[in-house]
């Protein structure tokens, strides 16, 4: 009988790295029209203390019959190095052009409230904010404005302070 | 144990992108002769960062693992150890893979309940 089987690796992060890993799901296509054409799903991971650094194992739970595009997202104390992988069987493959980015004001000594960042968002384009000093995503809340009659979004962000924010697009569209 | 896939050109087989940017402060104003997006700096930056994961992807060995499911609720079962999962993950990937038509069979022939484990949660 068929099993559900998931799979999983283990890096270690180099000292003060947080890295962190999507998946990347294409929509069935009985489904695109009301949904974006990709989502993510973030892996689940456990970790070990290994002195300086940290071993993580990542679990990608629900993987398809063939092949599945990971985003790889690994951020230090000033900047993100964004990369891609593929994952086939038991093989998982680095692209060679990963992408350095650098926070401008990540460490800004101003003392600020959080505040809420209102916005419309494009359910066909969902974009996920990361605050790069946890490496956890900032949720938005949707809700529906009746005075526009419109989904409207808000999240929490901080004033001064960098956000690190993705989206997903087919590289043909690019 | 390595892995010599690792470091092939796989940017020619990956069909997505990521577009990204930093959102800098939110009261900046542009300059006059930027553009939305010039707040980032691409560089050099992290490049040791970027060595040392390379490193790291390429001597990463992938393995398979069963689930299973007891009264304490949904785990993986990774080198003979129970790793609980979180309820809601569990439930999300349940639908996930019912509506793509995949199987639910688990360890010793059952089928993944989550009647009644939403709320142990192990995250």
């Amino acid at each position: 009988m068929e099993m559900w089987q998931g799979k999983h690796f283990s890096i270690t992060d180099p000292k003060d790295v947080k890295t962190v890993i999507y998946q990347v799901n294409k929509t069935e296509k009985e489904f695109l029209a009301e949904s974006p054409k990709y989502t993510i799903q973030r892996l689940d991971f456990t970790q070990e203390l290994r002195g300086d650094t940290t071993r993580k194992t990542f679990y990608v739970d629900n993987p398809s019959d063939t092949e599945d595009q990971l985003v790889i997202l690994s951020f230090g104390n000033d900047r993100v190095v964004v990369n891609m992988a593929l994952l086939e069987g038991d093989k998982i493959s680095i692209s060679k052009k990963p992408m350095p980015l650098k926070f401008d004001s990540l460490y800004n000594e101003m003392a600020t409230e959080y505040k809420d960042f209102q916005y419309t968002p494009n359910l066909k384009r969902p974009i996920c904010i990361i605050d790069p000093e946890t490496a956890e995503e900032v949720e938005p809340v949707l809700y529906f404005d009746e005075n526009t009659n419109e989904v409207r979004g808000k999240c929490k962000l901080k004033p001064y302070k960098s956000y690190f924010a993705f989206e997903i697009r087919d590289k043909k569209d690019f | 144990m390595g892995n010599p896939g690792a470091q092939r050109d796989v940017d020619s087989k990956l069909q997505v992108v990521v577009a990204c940017a930093c959102i800098e402060a939110l009261e900046n104003t542009l300059k006059p002769e930027q553009q939305p997006g010039d707040a980032t700096e691409v560089g050099a930056a992290g490049q040791k960062t970027i060595d040392i994961l390379s490193e790291e992807f390429m001597k990463a060995t992938v393995h398979k693992h069963d689930f299973g499911q007891d009264k304490n609720g949904f785990y993986r079962e990774v080198e003979g150890k129970k790793i609980y999962m979180d309820a809601k993950l569990v439930k999300q990937l349940k639908n996930e893979r019912v509506k793509a038509g995949k199987t639910i069979n688990i360890k010793n022939g059952a089928k993944l309940t989550t009647k009644g484990q939403e709320d142990i949660d192990r995250g």
